[in-house]
């Protein structure tokens, strides 16, 4: 690759430390990879040119440490750090400090991460892009604020917290007598997860999909867009199954979500990776800004697959200052692909997670079948981070013949030691609502009776 | 339960007891458990033993509560035997450097194996990744040289990470007899940066 980046410091863990050395590899940039006392053996140390221990396991006194990150960084002359997604990968601290380090941050700009991360700000300049926004709030600070918010748009309503995303600090209001309460909590909870008690009020969607925008912006004004992701099966609004491109969206829906997309990536004249969500009402059609992501996501290879685009190769090329070697033109989508997410977890327990040795550990190969995961047989699987273990992403020209692949592929997917998801994933992939292309984002919620663990015994 | 000078068979319910103990700690990540039941002492775990009487033995559990091992800030490498199988907290070797000119030519990397210890030395390990600073200023002389004598409380070294300085205690009382670790070396979060001989 020309140019500047020459080493990198993968800050993250897992599958996706796994896969940012692979894509440094491809052009010949040297990895070392932060690795917490639990990680010293992972693959990802051993895949990576060099691993250095930063700190004891738990994630505040290694992974989400900007300081070791930035120490470790300097003092094995690496120039860039990539984040990954998770930790600390939409901070700006890290970014800044990075900067004043003289390392390449693999992201956005500091600032572009603020805008963004601040989601009553990112709901502003949503607006200002003329992006279609959820009817609702600025910061609500009063019960007779949100009142006065659930009066105008109507119930039911979604308490979100300012600082929250990716799922995480919301609370549903169906009934006006419970808002005083719910904001209370939600405001106490929002300052102990985030530091941060902001909320603001939304309207809530009953029967919603959830679509995603994949873009990508150069540090030269380029934005394109890579189509879109549908990733409504979700279970406590975090993604499960996800895949491209969104099945049965009318064409000008699809083109119009892309078009907002765009239109908000170059009002911050974004210059990485990012996904701007959506969530689209089933029963009326509209769609509606949800976030916008400033990092690469878990779901990237979908997109990967029906374009034919290494997006993380693509963040290291934008961060080393290249154009974009393509336009908008140039991107052709074909054929589908379905990604679904192997946890550790019990699902007959409620999903609880299971951490443990994996004593066997058997992924599945053929055509167009893809395994991005850190497991190997006799991995210890570690309490202390979250339970992905393995994607399974599969390819195939139309989406009938993917969701044959992925359950197929499910099927072979040999695992002992832990207790898995996979046979979870083959139940929902199979269930006519998937099938059928209806699902919405509870679907989960509302098939979980159906489903008979194979490992209830 | 008393039965004195025979050797105590396992009933069915000691093997179950054991079994989930040992389930129990595989899935808890960590690397051991220490169980009293009645008059049986039980230790399970992978790789080093903890360091007998480094703590007290966790009360007896009628859960099988996996219990941390207290993190003692210097380890006993002459209670470690020579065999013990690479535990999984020995930082990584740092051979596998990337080619080029990596900026800190010299890396500790910690904890190589115990064979070359002199019996009654502890290790002082790195309390977190960081430049280790053997002097607490540029020109002035090193907290401690080989040879010299410490006490639990003495400052042997500052590890910086970004502008923080942590100094770092002996932690043991003896007779400092190895410096590992070269003045501003970048060293690795557990790496050995000094050996106290105790005797």
């Amino acid at each position: 690759m020309s140019g500047s980046i020459r080493r990198v410091l993968v800050a993250n863990r897992g599958e996706i430390a796994v896969r940012i050395v692979h894509a440094c590899r491809e052009l010949g940039i040297e990895t070392v990879l932060a690795v917490s006392e639990a990680d010293r053996d992972s693959l990802g140390a051993r895949l990576a040119d060099r691993a250095v221990c930063i700190g004891p396991p738990r994630a505040p006194q290694s992974y989400l440490d900007v300081a070791r990150i930035v120490t470790a960084a300097v003092a094995t002359g690496c120039d860039a750090v990539h984040p990954g997604y998770g930790f600390l990968s939409e901070s700006p601290a890290l970014a800044r400090a990075c900067t004043e380090h003289g390392l390449t941050f693999v992201g956005p700009t500091a600032a572009q991460l603020e805008a963004m991360g601040d989601k009553i700000s990112a709901r502003r300049l949503a607006r200002e892009a003329g992006v279609p926004t959820l009817p609702g709030s600025e910061q609500v600070r009063t019960p007779q604020e949100a009142l006065a918010v659930a009066r105008e748009v109507g119930l039911p309503l979604i308490v979100k917290a300012s600082a929250g995303g990716g799922g995480r600090g919301m609370k549903v209001v169906s009934d006006v007598a419970e808002l005083p309460s719910v904001l209370t909590t939600a405001a106490a909870e929002a300052a102990a997860a985030f530091g941060d008690p902001t909320l603001y009020v939304e309207r809530f969607v009953r029967n919603a999909r959830h679509v995603e925008v994949q873009v990508l912006g150069d540090r030269h004004g380029h934005v394109v867009h890579l189509g879109e992701r549908d990733c409504s099966l979700q279970r406590r609004n975090q993604k499960v199954v996800e895949e491209a491109p969104a099945p049965g969206l009318p064409l000008q829906v699809r083109d119009a979500l892309h078009a907002a997309a765009v239109r908000l990536a170059r009002r911050i004249g974004y210059e990485s990776a990012g996904t701007v969500e959506f969530v689209l009402d089933r029963d009326t059609g509209e769609f509606f800004f949800l976030e916008m992501n400033t990092r690469i996501q878990v779901e990237h290879p979908v997109t990967e697959l029906v374009t034919g685009i290494d997006l993380v190769q693509q963040q290291l090329r934008v961060a080393a200052g290249e154009p974009l070697a393509f336009g908008q033109c140039d991107v052709v989508h074909r054929g589908h692909a379905i990604e679904c997410r192997i946890t550790a977890e019990v699902p007959s327990a409620d999903f609880r997670p299971d951490a443990g040795r994996i004593t066997a550990w058997d992924p599945p190969g053929g055509p167009n079948v893809r395994v991005d995961t850190h497991c190997v047989p006799g991995y210890l699987v570690p309490v202390y981070y979250d339970s992905l273990l393995a994607k399974l992403i599969v390819y195939a020209p139309t989406r009938a013949e993917a969701i044959a692949r992925a359950r197929s592929a499910l099927r072979r997917f040999g695992i002992e030691g832990v207790r898995t998801t996979v046979g979870f994933l083959d139940f929902l992939v199979g269930r006519p609502e998937f099938a059928d292309a209806t699902m919405t984002t509870h679907t989960i919620a509302d098939a979980l009776g159906e489903f008979a663990p194979a490992d209830a015994a | 339960m008393s039965d004195p000078g025979t050797a105590r068979g396992l009933t069915d319910e000691d093997v179950d007891q054991v079994t989930r103990l040992v389930e129990s700690l595989d899935r808890s990540g960590f690397d051991f458990l220490q169980v009293e039941l009645g008059d049986l002492r039980i230790t399970v775990g992978t790789g080093e033993p903890p360091v007998p009487g480094a703590a007290p033995p966790p009360p007896a559990a009628a859960t099988p509560a996996a219990v941390p091992q207290a993190v003692a800030p210097a380890r006993n490498a002459a209670d470690r035997p020579d065999t013990a199988v690479a535990p999984s907290a020995a930082p990584v070797a740092a051979g596998s450097v990337a080619a080029g000119s990596v900026a800190a030519g010299s890396v500790a990397a910690g904890s190589v194996a115990a064979g070359s210890v002199a019996a009654g030395s502890v290790e002082i390990t790195a309390p977190t990744m960081g430049i280790f600073y053997a002097r607490p200023e540029p020109g002035k002389p090193p907290f401690v040289a080989v040879g010299d004598v410490v006490e639990e409380t003495t400052t042997v070294a500052l590890v910086e990470v970004m502008k923080t300085f942590h100094s770092v205690a002996a932690g043991v009382r003896g007779t400092v007899v190895e410096i590992c670790v070269s003045d501003t070396d970048f060293v690795e979060f557990g790496a050995v940066l000094m050996r106290v001989s105790t005797e």
